[in-house]
């Protein structure tokens, strides 16, 4: 990428010290009109330019460790396979209209150990899908995309406007891939030195994730909850979107999720704010605690409380809900900053605060924080053929009380005492690749230091051509099954993957 | 309808030519440089131009890429836009270069569309090699990174069928290059053929413009390699499109990266 950059920025310069005074410094006498004897350019008919693009990623991934099944619900898989797919065309219909249609497929595949439970879904959804109209002051687009607020690309705090695919591999995925693309209007313009960004996302969409039966699931083992219930695998995945959820936020006419950010530059510096209300895109459960009693017990095997049991019976019968999953509204606020260091390294800081956030406790209760984010990010910025990316993520959550617990940010032994929780991950990619070869070896990682866990997904990768390329990882998870990044412990995985583009 | 006289014509254009000619003549070698490098590889300020370039290395290896690009003077500085269409890896990239002040380097910003962000980017050092490509910024900077006072004439030659001008001079210190030999078209000042030396004088690259064509009112080299002597790999550049650029001053701007 940042060879292609610079190959730019080579045309870019003979296009750049070509002067602008050619009728000034040259008369007519001295036209190459005038007796050349060159053949003329044909200047191109003006109309539509249609350019498509596509891809697929296939990846198949086999557990280092067979875990037998459990009989708690929460078996793993042992064996992964996942194809992704686009294929996107844009039309660029004048000099002020853009039009882009994309369409993205999933395929998923699975197995538990002995090749039991396998189960597969294919899910073809519409990618970014938006009609831009550019104007001199302002451009407009108005469809399926995904917007970007803040300075870091993977965890800037203000940028919650798109849900994310929470089934994907933390460490094996781009975080861009991520981002799902939500049907928005964004206005983005320039006042003075300001550029300013509006963007208004009418209707809500949540996180897509697994709330079991995948690896990747919001349920691991080191909860030490059970699924209450048995189900076939061949409806599994297809009810997970709803599992946690009894109600979504009102759509139109109601407001949806507001954005809006303005950003300058100072000297090479490029600073700015944004503010974001939005829905939280993941519910918040909460159970009736009679039968949050009922459930655990049944979780630990014992024998369910008569007592209890009646009373659930009874309130049911009287039609009371003893579940709900709704999404809380919220505010963040965001600075964020980007300059150059020693004319090689970019630098990234974002500072984000949310007077009320949801995180869970270790019942799985939500909980309502305020929050302060501070993210660091230090990136390459020049051609090299060694590139490489850190990123420094801290948050602290004030007023977490003596008998709370914030499931996974928190260690156990942080109860007691009025607090604020604090969490701090370091996330470092690292790339080699000789220029004019084709191969590269590299790695991503996450390091998680109160708790010591860490993910490491050490790869290597051979392009074939320019559309086709393999590559093989690992990933390898260490830490307390209760840790941020020991909780996803057993699956550590060796993956190989195939890439082709159009 | 008056109908001008033949003799007078005839006269006309005689008295024209010599008016022209001495003039031509007395051009200084810093004159001609300077326009030679105005016509660079490529001229492109007040165009659009779609261009494909392809690299073969020495075992034969291809790779092509394709970009668009365009430039416009903004108040005193000159602000160029490309944006890459292939390969199937970088397309939608787009990078905006806006000259600095004098003795300032350039100011870059890098639009990644998967990222929808924009990333500001070192400023590249003249003698990179880039994208695996045989051009450097240097290359397709001028002619080498010499100054158009250091040109002298060495004589006349012919290039392509066509009289050329042959300057040489010493390359500066911040150049890949030891000496650059520039061979500049007398009819249309493009730059036809140029060869360096690398620091210790041994031959290095050889640019080629292969065939130039009338585009409005100026000549473009719609087609041209260079060549890397000591790694035998060569570079094509070839102008797919060209047209005049309609684009307003909004169009050179970090927030217009993202209109692909």
């Amino acid at each position: 990428m940042s060879r292609g950059l610079a190959l730019g920025l080579a045309l870019l310069s003979a296009s750049a010290l070509a002067s602008g005074e050619e009728e000034e410094e040259h008369p007519a006498s001295e036209s190459p009109d005038s007796g050349t004897g060159l053949e003329t350019f044909e200047a191109p008919v003006a109309g539509p330019t249609v350019q498509v693009s596509g891809g697929l990623r296939l990846l198949a991934g086999v557990d280092t460790g067979f875990e037998p099944q459990r009989s708690d619900g929460l078996s793993e898989h042992v064996m992964d396979a996942r194809g992704q797919a686009s294929l996107a065309t844009d039309v660029k219909l004048s000099a002020s209209l853009r039009l882009v249609v994309e369409g993205r497929a999933l395929w998923r595949a699975g197995a538990e150990s002995g090749l039991e439970r396998g189960k597969a879904f294919f899910e073809p959804t519409l990618g970014e899908a938006f009609l831009d109209f550019y104007t001199r002051h302002v451009d407009l687009r108005v469809g399926q995309q995904t917007l970007a607020f803040g300075a870091n690309a993977a965890f800037a705090p203000t940028d919650v406007l798109n849900p994310r695919d929470l089934r994907e591999s933390f460490v094996l995925t781009e975080p861009e891939d991520a981002k799902l693309p939500v049907f928005a209007a964004r206005a983005l313009g320039a006042v003075g030195p300001l550029t300013l960004t509006a963007a208004w996302v009418p209707f809500f969409t949540p996180h897509r994730y697994s709330v079991f039966g995948q690896d990747e699931a919001l349920l691991q083992p080191g909860l030490g909850v059970s699924i209450p219930f048995d189900v076939d695998p061949s409806i599994e995945d297809g009810l997970q979107p709803h599992l946690l959820e009894t109600e979504r936020p009102d759509a139109v006419p109601w407001l949806g999720d507001v954005g809006l950010r303005a950003t300058s530059e100072i000297r090479g510096v490029r600073f700015g704010g944004s503010w974001v209300w939005a829905n939280e895109k993941l519910p918040q459960v909460r159970l009736d605690p009679e039968l949050d009693a009922l459930l655990r017990a049944q979780g630990r095997g014992e024998p369910p409380d008569t007592a209890l049991l009646l009373s659930v019976q009874e309130r049911l019968r009287a039609g009371e809900t003893l579940v709900t999953g709704r999404y809380a509204r919220q505010h963040v606020f965001g600075l964020e900053a980007t300059a150059l260091l020693l004319d090689s390294v970019q630098l990234d800081v974002d500072v984000g605060f949310s007077p009320a956030q949801t995180f869970f406790d270790e019942q799985l209760r939500p909980l309502r924080k305020p929050v302060v984010t501070l993210v660091l990010g230090v990136s390459q910025a020049e051609g090299s053929d060694f590139i490489y990316s850190a990123t420094w993520l801290g948050l602290a959550v004030p007023s977490v009380e003596a008998d709370e617990l914030l499931v996974l940010l928190e260690p156990g032994t942080a109860r007691g005492q009025t607090r604020t929780a604090f969490l701090h991950l370091l996330v470092a990619e690292a790339r080699y690749a000789p220029q004019g070869s084709d191969w590269e070896v590299g790695f991503r990682g996450a390091f998680e230091p109160v708790q010591r866990s860490f993910v490491l997904a050490p790869r290597v990768g051979w392009r074939f051509t320019e559309h086709l390329s393999v590559g093989l990882a690992a990933e390898v998870y260490a830490g307390k099954p209760y840790s941020p990044l020991g909780y996803f412990g057993r699956n550590d995985q060796i993956v190989g993957s195939l890439r082709l583009t159009l | 309808m008056w109908k001008p006289r033949p003799l007078l014509c005839r006269a006309a254009l005689v008295a024209a030519l010599l008016t022209f000619l001495p003039a031509r003549a007395e051009e200084s070698a810093a004159d001609i440089a300077r326009k030679s490098r105005e016509r660079g590889a490529l001229n492109l300020l007040g165009l659009s131009a779609q261009l494909k370039l392809t690299t073969t290395s020495k075992d034969g290896k291809r790779r092509e890429q394709a970009i668009t690009s365009a430039a416009k003077k903004i108040g005193e500085k000159t602000h160029s836009l490309v944006r890459f269409q292939q390969p199937a890896g970088v397309v939608g990239v787009a990078i905006l270069t806006v000259e600095g002040a004098k003795g300032e380097a350039a100011e870059i910003s890098l639009y990644l569309p998967k990222l929808k962000r924009v990333r500001k980017v070192a400023r590249t050092q003249r003698g990179q090699s880039f994208m695996d490509t045989d051009f450097s910024y240097a290359d397709l900077g001028g002619t080498g990174g010499e100054s158009d006072d250091v040109m002298q004439k060495a004589g006349e030659s012919k290039v392509m069928d066509r009289l050329a001008w042959v300057l040489v001079g010493k390359a500066g210190p911040d150049s890949p290059y030891g000496q650059v030999k520039v061979f500049v078209d007398q009819e249309t000042y493009v730059p036809t053929q140029v060869e360096y030396t690398d620091k210790e004088g041994k031959p290095f690259k050889v640019y080629r413009a292969a065939a130039l064509k009338r585009f409005k009112d100026r000549v473009v080299a719609v087609r041209a390699s260079m060549e890397n002597l000591q790694t035998g790999s060569v570079t094509m550049i070839e102008v797919l499109q060209l047209e005049e650029a309609q684009l307003g001053d909004e169009a050179f701007t970090e927030r217009a990266l993202e209109r692909g």
